[in-house]
């Protein structure tokens, strides 16, 4: 279990790292990027920054998730149990994990750099993400609910 | 002995034994191992394989 600690100490140092990283990229293009090349308008930045501030908040969540698993070794138990549950890894193996993850968030994250540039670009890949990802989803509830 | 405690003690999820338990889910060779360890039986006198379809 102490390697296990470890991993959590790390994964907090990581999200910590990344969500500083966004707040200062976000920062950066709200100051320095008045909008895009193609004019789009205040909106397309506001929903943009909204979705990233909406991920650090997600990230927060996790990190105090972590925080509170390390004073607490039963909640690390049940943590790591529930990382490393065979039906869980299965149930992700066959709704597509990590594929289909990764090709959403690269879509999203792809959508929210090209908002700076095209907001059509923009708008396309984050609703391709944002498709894929509810896909994913939707197969997960089906395997939890079939095994 | 509540699930949570036989899915703590074996290194699992609630869930996954709900799934074993209702023959929705196949356990592994290693956690039926581990959870007829656990009762101190043999494999075969916890679990019956025989009607499993492998997929």
């Amino acid at each position: 279990m102490d390697k296990y600690k470890e991993v959590v100490r790390k994964r907090i140092r990581g999200v910590i790292i990344a969500t500083l990283f966004v707040a200062a990229f976000v920062i950066c293009m709200h100051f320095f990027v008045a909008k895009s090349a193609d004019g789009a308008t205040g909106d397309l930045f506001s929903f943009l920054e909204g979705g990233v501030i909406g991920l650090d908040f997600v990230a927060l969540f996790y990190m105090l998730q972590y925080r509170k698993a390390l004073d607490n070794d039963e909640k690390l138990k049940k943590m790591y149990n529930e990382e490393h549950d065979e039906r869980t890894q299965f149930i992700r193996q066959k709704s597509g994990f990590p594929v289909f993850t990764a090709a959403g968030a690269v879509l999203i994250v792809g959508g929210v750099a090209a908002g700076y540039i095209n907001s059509t670009v923009s708008y396309t890949m984050a609703a391709c993400g944002i498709f894929i990802l509810l896909y994913q989803l939707g197969l997960k509830f089906y395997y939890m609910r079939k095994y | 002995m509540s699930q949570e405690e036989l899915a703590m003690a074996v290194g699992t999820t609630r869930q996954t034994i709900t799934s074993i338990e209702v023959e929705k889910y196949t356990a592994s060779l290693v956690l039926a191992y581990k959870l007829a360890h656990y009762f101190g039986l043999a494999i075969e006198e916890v679990f019956d394989f025989s009607d499993v379809v492998e997929e």
